[in-house]
């Protein structure tokens, strides 16, 4: 597992290196602020996305999507309704 | 599709799918850890699972499951389970390349501001400010008003500039003050709620 995360980081690495546009724009205000804050603003807002975004982008790990797969199964005899207690 | 209607098993696993990903990204960015996040999503997903029957089809997915691993999470924190536990591997990861005369911000220097952060203050700017979601939207994931929401977001924001930008690391944060609210911090939030 931590091998397939360092070959993953790798590929990161190229994308988050150029940040896109829309996301500067969004935290672009124009409310009169100095330059150098709106920079600065960018930079935090920027790489606040492109933190969420780089793990969006990763794939799956095998065994969430196991888990995905098996919870039905683990009540499969007792049928989706048993539990309801509302 | 009428009010309350439950989704078919299938249905609701599909939209538990659709939702991985963004679990992943939130519980990643909380939890500063992607092993204790992905933890936390298979504990989401065991429970969302076995919840499924309070999900009103046609509402948010992703804010019904949010909700839970950040419960989740915080309950686990307040066990200490997982405290000031961010990862190292991922230490020069550039996330911005800004401005020539700015320094590129590395994803390790924001995950370790994020952890400066009360636990309230970090998750209003990850669902604000990195998840995208509305003001709105983050007070009902976080259980709270818009106006706190708001006063938590912008309280946040120029904490992380403050550290980000001038490389000012508060000492009171270093270790006590970084898992719960202070009460001074609540007071503020108060206020500004009332203001804002």
């Amino acid at each position: 597992m931590p091998n397939q995360e360092e070959t993953k980081d790798d590929d990161q690495d190229q994308k988050s290196a150029s940040p896109d546009q829309n996301a500067t724009k969004a935290f672009a205000g124009d409310d009169g602020m100095t330059f150098e804050t709106q920079q600065a603003q960018d930079r935090l807002g920027l790489g606040l996305k492109n933190m969420y975004q780089n793990v969006l982008d990763e794939p799956l790990p095998d065994n969430m999507m196991a888990l995905l797969d098996q919870l039905g199964e683990l009540d499969g005899e007792t049928g989706s309704d048993s539990n309801s207690d509302e | 599709m009428s009010e309350g209607a439950p989704l078919s098993d299938l249905d609701f696993k599909k939209e538990l799918a659709e939702t991985l990903p963004h679990l992943r990204a939130f519980g990643r960015s909380l939890s500063g850890n992607p092993d204790t996040a992905d933890d936390l999503v298979q504990d989401t997903l065991l429970k969302a699972w076995a919840a499924r029957d309070r999900f009103v089809a046609g509402s948010s997915m992703r804010a019904w499951t949010f909700v839970i691993l950040r419960n989740t999470y915080f309950s686990q924190m307040r066990q200490n389970k997982f405290k000031g536990n961010y990862d190292e591997l991922v230490a020069e990861r550039i996330l911005s390349t800004p401005a020539p005369q700015q320094d590129p911000l590395h994803l390790a220097d924001l995950q370790r501001a994020l952890m400066e952060l009360s636990d309230d203050q970090r998750e209003a700017i990850i669902l604000v400010g990195a998840g995208g979601h509305s003001y709105q939207d983050a007070a009902d994931i976080a259980g709270t008003t818009l106006g706190t929401m708001k006063s938590r977001v912008s309280r946040a924001r120029a904490t992380l500039h403050g550290i980000l930008d001038d490389g000012r690391f508060t000492e009171a944060s270093e270790g006590s003050n970084n898992s719960t609210d202070s009460a001074l911090e609540k007071i503020l939030e108060a206020v500004d709620a009332a203001t804002l």
